[in-house]
């Protein structure tokens, strides 16, 4: 059984939840003052959009469940050293990142994700699902689009992260990222394009 | 005829092709705010046109396709990673470094310090770039005892540790002196014979 969400951006959920803006900050001193219940806020705020960006990223609901775990307990424990000036969502979904390629220590990225990993669960429901969404444009992009260009896109454009954020994600320079994005949409105009 | 390689039907224009790299380059994320970045030879490209509004297209199709692919997240999610964090030891503080450790560093410092002054060469003084009335004027004498009274020159001329031992020396003799003086039996007078 699974819980549907309303389809509302990653940004403008964010922005509603009760982890917004200022409360984010009170919220992280509140736990490292020792406040357990401050930090199951912020859990229940981001552990989604950390969700879903490992699920697009290791294509496996199991792999990304377990991550997003990891994530929020490795956030947890070194909660003191994040930076309060910068969005929280970010510093976690580079710890989902760095998380996700140690757990596939042979490969340096997503790139050579293992094949058992990258690959749908045949169940009824995912059948259903995947059958409803391969008119869907995320579709078409994970088929056409290297790996590196796919995670590009994800954050700049599902994750509605600014070019400086990806880039601090996925530890590349935005000259880099912006490049990525311009190559990962010539390619994706091109496939859409075609029958 | 001759057909020309570079002329290839489903190829922009290079000027096309610069500006396109360029703007995906440098423009900022809001493409509104492109002034400058090819502006006058896109108003004029109807290609460029139809590229930039494709992109602009493409750019609002994923975003509004992104929340088909997280609709959902497994039943419990949450949950889970809530017990998995609580299940986690608390957060570490960042902690001062301990007293030992700042002692040793201050003591190898110290130990550092000292051998550099020790073992280090004596710095010359360059005299290249004074003049040599100057030098001469700063120097009393080649020889520094002479500058002192003829007395004193007299008594630093002596070895101090030649005439510590002539003093001991001579203490030793009157001691011998003096035990042989009093407690010795008296010598035999060889001239009366009597012993």
């Amino acid at each position: 059984m699974e819980m549907t969400l309303s389809p509302v951006s990653p940004r403008e959920e964010t922005a509603a939840s009760p982890a917004a803006g200022a409360d984010e900050a009170e919220l992280i001193r509140t736990t490292l003052a020792g406040d357990g219940r401050a930090f199951d806020t912020l859990v229940r705020t981001h552990h989604r959009r950390v969700y879903h960006y490992l699920r697009q990223m290791t294509r496996h609901e199991q792999d990304a469940e377990d991550l997003t775990q990891q994530t929020f307990i490795k956030a947890f424990h070194h909660l003191a050293g994040f930076d309060r000036q910068r969005p929280l969502v970010n510093w976690l979904l580079r710890i989902a990142r760095n998380t996700a390629l140690n757990h596939f220590r042979d490969t340096k990225s997503w790139d050579e994700l293992p094949a058992e990993s990258a690959s749908h669960e045949p169940s009824p429901a995912h059948a259903a699902e995947n059958s409803e969404a391969a008119t869907n444009l995320w579709d078409r992009a994970r088929a056409l689009l290297a790996p590196r260009e796919f995670e590009i896109l994800w954050l700049r454009f599902a994750e509605e992260l600014s070019t400086a954020e990806t880039a601090r994600v996925v530890g590349l320079t935005q000259t880099h990222v912006k490049v990525l994005v311009f190559r990962a949409r010539r390619t994706l105009l091109k496939g859409v394009s075609r029958p | 005829m001759k057909t020309s390689t570079l002329a290839q039907p489903d190829q922009p224009r290079w000027s096309c092709r610069v500006v396109r790299g360029w703007r995906a380059i440098f423009a900022p994320d809001d493409m509104r705010d492109a002034r400058g970045l090819g502006a006058a030879h896109v108003a004029g490209c109807a290609e460029c046109q139809r590229y930039f509004q494709a992109q602009d297209a493409l750019s609002s199709a994923l975003r509004r396709a992104a929340p088909a692919q997280r609709t959902s997240t497994p039943a419990g999610l949450e949950e889970r990673i809530l017990a998995a964090v609580h299940a986690a030891p608390r957060p570490l503080r960042r902690k001062s470094a301990r007293p030992a450790l700042l002692l040793a560093s201050a003591t190898f410092a110290a130990a550092a310090i000292a051998a550099f002054v020790f073992f280090s060469p004596a710095p010359e003084t360059p005299l290249r770039d004074v003049p040599p009335h100057v030098i001469a004027a700063a120097t009393p004498a080649n020889n520094p005892w002479e500058t002192l009274p003829s007395s004193a020159s007299a008594l630093l001329r002596e070895d101090p540790l030649q005439d510590e031992a002539k003093a001991v020396y001579a203490d030793a003799q009157s001691a011998v002196r003096f035990l042989a003086l009093n407690f010795l039996p008296p010598a035999a007078d060889a001239t009366t014979g009597k012993g």
